[in-house]
């Protein structure tokens, strides 16, 4: 056991000091990002939206295709396949909010068909125009650019670090700020967050519910769809059948985590990339890759199960409180 | 202003078929306090639902200064100028002040919501009006009273010269109460119109002007608060039409088998709801509670029944301690609930008849053959007792959702009445049900006192109440406020003077419910 | 009421919730089966050929190795893909019925299986000759993957009822967990062959021979789809036929209803989510034992959202589910054996299919209309039938 402390000790002590590594916990955080801020939206307005992983799948494809078709890196495709996957994440969040407000299906069960129908039609749509069944590694999709930010990627391991990231990533981290801006500055964000908490109140002054959901869930499908453009167009440059691999879950434990607050959500998606990225570069080191794997998803389940704690802890001492407030004024009465 | 507000020979009937309005006439003026005044059920709010627009009048008119009104929506009555306060507050507890305020009507800066503007549209009306509330300050941190306030704001910001209070001073405390009263006489003075719904006469008699009394969806009678008393309005707003005619015998009561004492309870927020109660059940009688609703019955029941805990106290059942029993525990003892809200806690409306009958008795060896239940026994035993309580259906396997309230009813009290059972706990048992059914439910309470079973029952029925109790206990403030251990000499007159809180026993008298 | 009983038609027999649920389900089911159609028809080189091997390929009368005698076998694939959706399915059925949305059957049914692995290889691997006996094997696995299934539903199940963790949320991190603990296993424990570089030791062959029966060169017995079959069918009874099934049921029906009938809330609901991870890791057991004689698990089956969609399928009726699942397994079988033909489309459209009927299924406002005429017909119909039997009207 001992051999075991010393062995994980020295792995840790080996990749903090490499700038890579903290390029690596940006880079690995920011799809996850980019799909917790999609779930927080929708959660803030009461709906779950769990077809995330279904809305990535098929944006991420539809990106690729789209970009190839009109000639790939050379001609822009790229960009034009961002645009695609927003507008198409953006109408998938729609369907969702059909299913899910008009026509009252259990909005998880609906998350589970959008899932179903995602992997489904994206391996089949794939398939039929490349005829290859896993990859799309025939088609010149190209990639989103990389961003050098002049001036600081000169500072020496910071400029490593920050400078060089694709410019979905740096898009990430500033939708956080746009998201948390969105929700508590202005009258779209003070409404859902109304419908979200109090959905009778809301509509007692005159707000309609089904309306605000409904945008929440296009915007959702929306980041949905960013996320989708940035797994295949900056993770990877095509779309495999595995590509997504649970992240859009991971996004929704992490928005849970953070109960769809933007700022905790991203700390959470960075303590979820430290883990990723030591779990990636700790299997150079003797330490089992696949136990270091799974870390992770332990991190983010225990984090899930502290933050309950919390949250309840909060809310007693809330109540409590109101308590012995009530129960003073009654013996000054 | 004379007519300032008329609703005009208004009348609702809702799906089920119940009138609950029947050209119901109203007018207040510019500037006064108008109570309503009217028993639970007598059609108060489903008047002050239309004039909000939550509900649309099947027949009459709603003139507001002089103009006909069709409010299809909330949105169309605050347009109209009519706020109303509900009595669970219509609020986001983790939004400021300030936004709940102006929700709806946000200020904004382009597309950003004008947080600084906000807070001063709350400011300057709390300013106005006289209310001392923080803009900034988070709903959710705030005491009930504050809440209040700002749900008068709420209505106040959005330009309402109607404000509509429903019952507001059930959740405060005496010196917020005092403290409202005084805002709404400021509010008043500066011209404002408020209708007052309350059962409480006191404060009716303290702060409105007029007073129009409703009962049984009709329109009694407008006075001028000070040519009436509270035991005028109360023996107008009380009154029994038809006696029930109950044959029954007098009652031999035995021994205890419910036992309270000493019970005080408070509610999740922290607030007295029933307050050192002391009361017995016998075997062979009716106890009867009466009482406006929200007087703390509610909560003394679901204690009894085991739904809620409680702390300060003792219950006893059949000898025995019920605190740390669970729900099995006290049916196993012999206690059996025909619950106020049948369609949350006495069935499962997509199950069937047959298990909806047996669900509480279903781990009963009678009913189970090994480790499978026998669905024989089950169908021979639920088949009589369909026949048997006249339940009106194509056979035990139709699902209870498609069955008329009376018959959902008839499958509660089935099921109750057919456990082992020493004593009835029975919560408005005839609420909202045909006459032929509600009958039929009564007839069978009395008969299950003749087999010996003490029967503690509640309902806001007086003639119900007043016709099947042997004995009768008055909660008002969650005390008990009087003991009648013979009903038949109480006049329908002096239980309204006892249930309005006109009228008080002494602690002596009120004692005899315990039966020492 | 008379005695006489009208002459109607079977379906007209069933109460009207019956048969709209049956007419909803038949539309839900042309609709994707349509969806399939013009889906083969885009995707196919050659349409009508792949339409076929769709519609009929399971059925064996297309096999072409069927005249060649080789053991290449379509109807098996029907067979093989029923086994586990027997299993997941009865396991959602039941944690469905008591309103719980636990979704850690996945993770349940790999560790179902690595558990039964490990158990396998520790009886029996390691060593060149088979010498254990298969049946000991067997059962020991089995026995050991439903401890492992139970222990990974239960988790989130404790953690929502000891501190109210979303019990969807952490059931999901719970199977990626799963994934790479069972990944783990395989390549950095002794469980790994290391002769090879994908499995686990090889344990005796004489155990899946116990688990598949081969009869003739056509017909495969399995184990696995009897003990499919014993599952759902003890589902069944336990849900339908006992006390404790009944209070699930309750509890799912109206939660208020069932406390006020004394039943433990909290006790049952953590014990219906036992119960699946029991079934899922048998199920995780059974599908290793039936197919090889190895532990290989590096990537989720999917399994723990199928028994999601059979769920649905059969509303939460474990009876239902022999139907369901042979339809579900006969459209999957039937898209692999036409994808394996030259120029067919790919099969995983009918995942596009299973999504869109679930949808279609589950949309309470989908055919409201018809619902409601089918209603007021049938109380208008009830209402003559009583007028003439000269009953009293009272409500």
């Amino acid at each position: 056991m001992g051999g075991l402390f010393t062995e994980i000790f020295n792995t840790i002590c080996n990749v903090v000091v490499l700038p890579s590594f903290y390029f690596m916990i940006i880079q690995s955080a920011a799809p996850i990002l980019l799909a917790a801020l999609a779930c927080a939206i929708a959660i803030k307005a009461n709906a779950i939206n769990m077809g995330i992983e279904g809305i990535m799948t098929i944006t991420s494809l539809s990106c690729v295709l789209v970009s190839s078709a009109i000639g790939g890196q050379a001609n822009g495709g790229p960009w034009l396949g961002l645009l695609v996957a927003i507008v198409i994440g953006g109408l998938l969040g729609f369907m969702v909010s059909v299913f899910a407000f008009r026509l009252k299906i259990d909005i998880i069960l609906v998350g589970i068909a959008m899932n179903l129908i995602g992997t489904g039609f994206s391996v089949f749509l794939m398939y039929m125009l490349t005829g290859d069944r896993t990859t799309t590694t025939s088609l010149l999709s190209g990639t989103l650019p990389q961003i050098h930010i002049p001036l600081l990627k000169d500072i020496p391991v910071i400029g490593e670090i920050l400078s060089g990231h694709y410019i979905l990533t740096y898009l990430a981290y500033i939708l956080v700020f746009v998201m948390s801006f969105l929700l508590f500055k202005t009258k779209l964000g003070l409404r859902i967050r109304a419908v979200g908490e109090n959905e009778e109140a809301a509509e007692s002054v005159g707000i309609s519910s089904l309306h605000i959901k409904t945008v929440a869930l296009i915007i959702s499908g929306v980041l949905g769809g960013v996320a989708g453009a940035f797994m295949s167009e900056c993770y990877l440059a095509y779309f495999s059948s595995g590509l997504i691999a649970g992240r859009g879950f991971i996004g929704l434990a992490a928005c849970n985590m953070g109960a769809g607050n933007p700022g905790v959500i991203c700390i959470c998606c960075l303590a979820f990339g430290i883990f990723y990225a030591f779990s990636n570069f700790a299997a150079l080191s003797n330490l089992s890759q696949y136990a270091l794997n799974a870390l992770p998803y332990a991190v983010v389940l225990i984090g899930v199960v502290l933050y309950s704690i919390y949250t309840r802890n909060k809310e007693l001492k809330r109540l409590r409180g109101l308590d012995s407030e009530e129960k003073s004024d009654q013996i000054a009465g | 202003m004379e007519n300032y507000l008329v609703m005009e020979d208004v009348t609702k009937i809702y799906n089920n078929g119940i009138i609950a309005n029947d050209k119901v006439n109203f007018n207040a003026r510019k500037g006064e306090i108008h109570a309503i005044c009217g028993e639970n059920g007598a059609g108060k709010t489903t008047l002050m639902k239309m004039l909000f627009g939550i509900e649309q009048p099947d027949e009459g008119k709603i003139i507001i200064k002089g103009e006909e009104m069709h409010l299809n929506s909330p949105t169309d009555a605050i347009k109209a100028g009519i706020g109303m306060v509900h009595q669970h507050f219509m609020q986001v507890p983790t939004l400021t002040v300030a936004e709940n305020v102006t929700l709806g009507i946000e200020p904004t800066k382009g597309l950003v919501f004008d947080q600084a503007k906000a807070v001063e549209i709350t400011r300057e009306c709390c300013e106005k009006y006289g209310f001392e509330i923080n803009p900034e300050a988070h709903i959710q941190d705030l005491s009930v009273g504050v809440k209040q306030k700002v749900e008068i704001v709420k209505a106040l910001v959005k330009g309402c010269e109607i404000l509509i209070l429903d019952e507001p001073t059930a959740v405060l405390t005496p010196q917020e109460t005092r403290e409202l009263f005084l805002q709404l006489k400021n509010l008043r003075d500066s011209g404002c119109t408020i209708i007052f719904i309350s059962h409480k006469l006191n404060e009716v008699k303290e702060l409105c002007d007029r007073v129009t009394v409703i009962k049984k969806g009709k329109t009694i009678g407008v006075w001028n608060i000070k040519d009436v008393t509270e035991a005028d309005i109360s023996r107008y707003m009380v009154g029994v039409d038809v006696d029930l005619d109950i044959p029954k015998k007098p009652a031999e009561p035995k021994e205890n088998v419910l036992v309270v004492k000493d019970l005080t309870v408070y509610n999740e927020a922290g607030k007295k709801k029933v307050d050192d109660v002391s009361f017995s059940v016998r075997k062979g009688e009716i106890v009867g509670i009466a009482g406006v609703e929200g007087n703390g019955q509610r909560e003394l029941i679901d204690v009894i029944t085991g739904l809620a805990k409680y702390n300060y106290g003792s219950i006893t059942l059949m000898g025995k301690e019920v605190k740390d029993m669970d729900i099995q525990g006290l049916r196993d003892n012999g206690m059996v609930h025909i619950p106020e809200d049948r369609n949350l806690y006495g069935c499962a409306r997509s199950m069937s008849i047959r298990d909806n009958m047996i669900a509480d008795k279903i781990s009963k060896p009678e009913y189970n053959n090994g480790i499978f239940i026998d669905e024989k026994a089950i169908k021979e035993d639920t088949d009589r007792w369909v026949k048997e309580y006249r339940v009106l259906c194509d056979d035990g396997d139709q699902l209870v959702g498609m069955l008329s309230g009376g018959n959902v009813q008839k499958v509660v009290v089935a099921r109750e009445f057919t456990s082992y059972s020493e004593l009835v706990i029975s919560d408005q048992p005839t609420r909202g049900i045909d006459v032929g059914a509600a009958e039929f439910v009564r007839q069978r309470m009395v008969e299950m006192r003749d087999a010996g079973k003490a029967i503690l029952l509640i309902s806001a029925d007086l003639a119900e109440i007043m016709s099947l109790s042997d004995s009768l206990i008055v909660m008002h403030g969650g005390k008990i406020n009087a003991y009648f251990s013979d009903v038949k000499s109480l006049t329908e007159e002096d239980l309204g003077f006892y249930m309005l809180g006109v009228k008080h026993m002494s602690e002596e008298e009120i004692r005899g419910a315990l039966h020492e | 009421m008379s005695e006489k009983k009208e002459k109607k038609p079977l379906f007209k027999k069933l109460d009207v919730e019956a048969r709209f649920g049956l007419m909803r389900m038949a539309v839900a089911i042309a609709i994707g089966l349509g969806l399939a159609i013009v889906l083969i028809v885009i995707g196919a080189k050659d349409p009508a050929e792949s339409l076929k091997y769709f519609f009929l390929g399971p059925l064996q009368i297309l096999n072409p190795n069927v005249a060649k005698g080789l053991s290449f076998n379509y109807f098996d694939y029907w067979i093989q893909n029923i086994i586990p959706l027997l299993f997941t399915g009865s396991a959602v059925c039941i944690m469905f019925s008591a309103n719980k949305f636990n979704l850690g059957l996945e993770g349940a049914i790999m560790c179902g299986g690595l558990a039964c692995g490990w158990v396998c290889c520790l009886l029996d691997g390691d060593i060149e000759a088979a010498t254990a006996n298969p049946v000991l094997c067997a059962v020991c696995g089995l026995l050991v993957s439903v401890i492992a299934g139970a222990i990974m539903t239960t988790i989130p199940a404790l953690l929502e009822k000891k501190w109210g963790a979303s019990i969807m949320v952490s059931s999901l991190m719970l199977n990626y967990i799963s994934l790479y603990i069972s990944r783990y296993c395989l390549f950095s424990t002794p469980l790994r062959d290391t002769r090879t570089s994908k499995y686990s030791w090889q344990w005796t062959e004489n155990v899946v021979l116990t688990f598949r029966k081969f009869l003739g060169t056509q017909f495969t017995l399995r184990l696995g789809l009897f003990i499919g079959i014993i599952v759902v069918l003890v589902s069944w009874a336990f849900l339908f036929k006992t006390r404790w099934g009944f209070k699930i049921r309750q509890l799912g029906k109206n939660p208020s209803f069932a406390k006020y009938a004394g039943v433990g809330v909290v006790s049952v609901g953590v014990l219906v989510q036992v119960i699946g991870g029991m079934i899922g890791g048998l199920c995780g057991a059974t599908v290793i034992l039936g197919n090889y004689n190895y532990y290989y698990g590096v990537e989720l089956t999917g399994y723990g959202w199928d028994g999601v969609t059979m769920a649905i399928f059969a509303g939460n009726n474990p009876i239902k589910l022999f139907l369901a699942a042979a339809f579900i397994a006969y459209i999957r079988a039937g898209a692999l054996i036409m994808s394996t033909q030259p120029g067919g489309p790919i099969n995983e459209l009918t995942k596009i299919v299973e999504g869109v009927i679930i949808l279609f299924l589950l949309a309470e406002q989908f055919l409201a209309r018809t619902h409601r005429k089918m209603i007021v017909e049938e109380a208008k119909r009830k209402q003559a039938l009583r007028l003439a039997a000269g009953e009293e009207v009272t409500e």
